[in-house]
C-alpha cells in the first residue's frame, strides 16, 4: 500500500505503527506543555492527555487491564486528586505560584536532553533482548505467555490474575498495607484540628458543623434549629463582648443525643474563642 | 520405531512472539517513547518551582517506565512487566495521597506552593 504523487511513492504504514505513531505524537506533546504551563490546572489537564495516549499504547500492547487500570486510577482518581487540591488551596496567580528556576533553567534543559539522548543511544544500539522464553511459574511448571497462551487462558485479564494471585501473592499483600498506610497517613498530615479538641468533638454530630459560624442558608438554619436546638439557642445569645453562658460539661460520652449537642456548643465557643 | 523416537522426542519448543510480530511496531520504537517522557519528567522536575506540577512530573516518570515495563513483559512472554505495573500503580497512589496531603499541611504553615518559599525549617 503506497501513495503516490507523480514520482514520489510514500509507503503507508501498517495500521499498528500508525495506531503508535499518533499516540506516541501526542504523549510527547503533551508532556512537553504540562512541563511548560504557566496554570497548574492546565499543566493537569495536559497531563490527562499523556495518560490516555499511553493508554491506548498499553491496548497496543496487549495490556487491556492496565489500559482500564491507566485511565481510572491515573486520569480517574491521581488527576482528579490533584485538581482537587490546586482548587482547594485556592492560590491566585502570582508569586507563590511558582514559575520556573530561572537560575536552574539554563542547566536544567540541557541535562535533561543529554540524558534523553543517552538513553535512546544506549535503547538504538544495545542487542535487542533475546526472544527468551523466560515465562511465569504458575503452579509449579514454567508458562511462556505468547499471545496464544494469552489467548488460550481467556484473556489479557486471565492471565494476569493467574500470575498476581499465585507468584505474585505476597508483594499483593503487602501492596494493600501500603494502601492502608496510606490512607491513615493522608488523613493524619490533611486534619486540620488540634487532637484534643478532635476527642472532644467526636461523640457529636459532624466536626465541621460545630466549627461554623453561619449557616449557608435559610433552610439549613431552620433544620439545624430543629436538629440541635442547643447549637441554635447558643447561637441566639451570642452577643459580642457579653460573656458567654457555659455549658456544663456531660460526665460521660455515652449519655445520648442531647450529651452530643452539648458538647458540640462547647466546641463551638472553643473554636469563636481561638 | 520411528513412532517411539518421536514420541520420547523432546516437547514442540514453543514459538514466543515479539512486540514486532504482535504490534507491527519494533520494541525499540516503545523503549524510545519511554524514554522521551521519563526525560521530559525529568526536566519538569529540575525546572518548576510550583510543588503540584513538580509532583506530576514524577507521575510522568512512573508511567515513562510503566511503558517500557509493558513493552518488555511482551517481548519476553512474561507477565512479570505487567504484575510490576499494578505495584508502580499502587504506589502511585499511595504517594500522591500522602504527598498532597503533605503539600495541604504545608500550605496551612505558609500560603505558598513555590519550592524556594518553603523554608520553615531554616527560621
Amino acid at each position: 500500500m503506497n501513495i503516490t504523487i507523480g514520482d514520489v511513492v510514500i509507503p503507508i504504514p501498517p495500521i499498528g505503527q500508525q495506531v503508535f505513531m499518533g499516540a506516541a505524537g501526542l504523549a510527547i506533546l503533551g508532556g512537553v506543555m504540562m512541563i511548560t504551563r504557566k496554570n497548574a490546572v492546565h499543566a493537569a489537564l495536559w497531563l490527562v492527555v499523556t495518560f490516555f495516549q499511553l493508554a491506548l499504547m498499553y491496548i497496543l500492547l496487549g495490556a487491556e487491564f492496565l489500559a482500564a487500570l491507566q485511565v481510572l486510577v491515573y486520569t480517574g482518581a491521581i488527576v482528579v486528586l490533584f485538581l482537587f487540591v490546586i482548587m482547594l488551596l485556592g492560590l491566585r496567580e502570582g508569586p507563590q505560584l511558582g514559575g520556573l528556576h530561572t537560575a536552574q533553567l539554563w542547566a536544567a534543559w540541557p541535562v535533561g536532553l543529554i540524558l534523553m539522548v543517552e538513553i535512546i543511544t544506549v535503547i538504538l544500539f544495545s542487542s535487542q533482548p533475546r526472544q527468551a522464553q523466560i515465562g511465569d511459574i504458575v503452579g509449579g511448571q514454567t508458562v511462556v505467555w505468547t499471545t496464544e497462551h494469552v489467548a488460550e487462558v481467556g484473556g489479557n485479564v486471565q492471565a494476569l490474575g493467574q500470575t498476581l494471585y499465585t507468584q505474585y501473592l505476597l508483594p499483593f499483600e503487602i501492596a494493600s498495607l501500603i494502601l492502608l498506610l496510606a490512607v491513615i497517613g493522608a488523613i493524619v498530615l490533611a486534619r486540620k484540628e488540634e487532637p484534643s479538641e478532635v476527642e472532644e468533638m467526636i461523640p457529636s454530630v459532624g466536626i465541621s458543623l460545630a466549627r461554623r459560624t453561619t449557616s449557608n442558608s435559610p433552610q439549613e438554619e431552620q433544620l439545624e434549629k430543629k436538629l440541635f436546638p442547643a447549637l441554635g439557642r447558643r447561637r441566639a445569645v451570642r452577643v459580642p463582648g457579653e460573656e458567654m453562658p457555659t455549658v456544663e460539661q456531660p460526665s460521660g460520652y455515652g449519655a445520648g443525643t442531647t450529651a452530643g449537642v452539648e458538647v458540640e456548643g462547647a466546641g463551638y465557643e472553643n473554636g469563636g474563642k481561638g | 520405531m520411528f513412532m517411539l523416537y518421536s514420541l520420547l522426542a523432546q516437547p514442540q519448543p514453543i514459538e514466543p512472539t515479539t512486540v514486532s510480530q504482535t504490534t507491527g511496531v519494533p520494541l525499540a520504537w516503545f523503549l524510545a517513547v519511554s524514554a522521551i517522557l521519563f526525560s521530559l519528567g525529568f526536566i519538569g522536575v529540575l525546572t518548576r518551582r510550583n510543588v503540584l506540577i513538580i509532583f506530576m512530573s514524577a507521575e510522568l516518570m512512573m508511567n515513562a517506565v510503566n511503558l517500557s515495563l509493558i513493552a518488555f513483559g511482551l517481548q519476553l512472554n512474561s507477565m512479570a512487566g505487567q504484575n510490576f505495573v499494578v505495584f508502580v500503580v499502587t504506589v502511585a497512589a499511595a504517594e500522591a495521597a500522602v504527598g498532597l496531603a503533605i503539600i495541604l499541611s504545608l500550605v496551612r504553615q505558609k500560603p505558598t506552593i513555590d519550592t524556594t518559599d518553603i523554608d520553615i525549617m531554616r527560621q
